[in-house]
């Protein structure tokens, strides 16, 4: 979790519980994935505005993995050598979609409060 | 990766660092190999693969937190759950010792004999004796009673004394070396008790 190791603006600025959620929807798009694969990922869906520690993954996943969200196996990966890859299991789909659901409320609530929808509303209008 | 920072490690500690240390070397090397196809030189790719990745030995630890923290919790459970043990069974020590002291400062106040008393507590509440000579039934008898038998009811157990009895009881405690005679017509006209539990070994010889 970036909280576990936050070296830059936008990895402090991951919620606590954030990152393991993102983890989860990847492994669930995507498929079963390796570490490094992880963050490629989550590079490219952020479109490398949301920076980490690549290494701040692995307390996530290992979070991931012990509470049962994901199950981990040792395989080989492209470059031949040996790597764990994660896959998400069925009690992890229902915390990722709780996770959602409880993202958009959060965020939605979040949002109202800060005035980023009614800006955006006024901006709109006035444009 | 780090080396062990606790002298005893358990399987599973050492399992869970080697783990790490592989998926973290696989994740280091893919980050290398990036930095040397965007044209980086061999250290520069190295150095780069680092500070992408982060100190290993950080997130190692933050690893073994989320790991190996529920069993944390639950060793600590242990050792408390010994310790609230080990403070009960020494404050019960400590209040038997109290009050055995306090019983024995009682005793010795009203005059009890200290060592009759020490018997009395830690001596079997049943008895034994061996009833032989004599008597219709010879063997040995348990006296489970709460007060000593007499002579005459020991000889009874043992079925009594036999036609050709001269009448003479003879009697030796195991636990002591009391012993003597004496005659049975006496024993039951006096209703003779013994004073005490016979102990194991005690032996009553009807002549």
């Amino acid at each position: 979790m970036a909280s576990d190791a936050p070296s830059s603006p936008q990895a402090s600025g991951v919620l606590q519980g954030t990152l393991d959620t993102i983890i989860l929807r990847i492994l669930d798009t995507d498929g079963p994935l390796h570490g490094y694969g992880i963050a490629r990922r989550i590079e490219q869906a952020s479109g490398e505005r949301l920076k980490i520690e690549e290494g701040s993954l692995y307390p996530a996943l290992r979070r991931v993995e012990k509470r049962g969200d994901a199950k981990a196996e040792w395989r080989q990966s492209e470059t031949g050598r040996e790597a764990r890859f994660y896959a998400i299991t069925p009690p992890g789909r229902k915390r990722l979609r709780e996770a959602t659901a409880s993202w958009a409320s959060i965020s939605g609530v979040v949002n109202d409060i800060l005035g980023v929808t009614s800006q955006r509303r006024v901006k709109g209008a006035g444009a | 990766m780090t080396e062990p920072r606790t002298p005893i490690k358990s399987n599973l500690d050492a399992d869970l660092d080697t783990d790490l240390r592989r998926e973290f070397e696989h994740h280091l090397e893919l980050l290398r190999r990036d930095e040397l196809c965007r044209g980086a030189e061999e250290a520069l790719a190295a150095r780069r693969a680092m500070e992408r990745f982060g100190d290993p030995d950080r997130h190692a630890a933050a690893c073994r937190r989320v790991v190996l923290g529920g069993l944390n919790m639950k060793r600590a459970l242990f050792i408390a759950w010994n310790l609230v043990l080990a403070l009960g069974v020494g404050l019960s020590l400590m209040f038997a010792t109290v009050a055995w002291l306090r019983s024995m400062d009682n005793a010795s106040r009203m005059g009890v004999d200290k060592t009759a008393m020490l018997r009395a507590i830690w001596s079997s509440p049943e008895g034994t004796v061996e009833v032989k000579g004599n008597v219709a039934r010879p063997g040995t008898f348990r006296t489970s009673v709460s007060r000593p038998l007499s002579v005459a009811q020991l000889v009874e157990m043992a079925g009594g004394a036999a036609q050709d009895s001269q009448g003479l009881v003879l009697w030796k405690f195991a636990d002591s070396t009391a012993e003597g005679a004496i005659s049975l017509a006496d024993a039951i006209r006096n209703q003779d008790d013994f004073n005490t539990m016979p102990a194991p070994g005690s032996v009553l010889t009807v002549k």
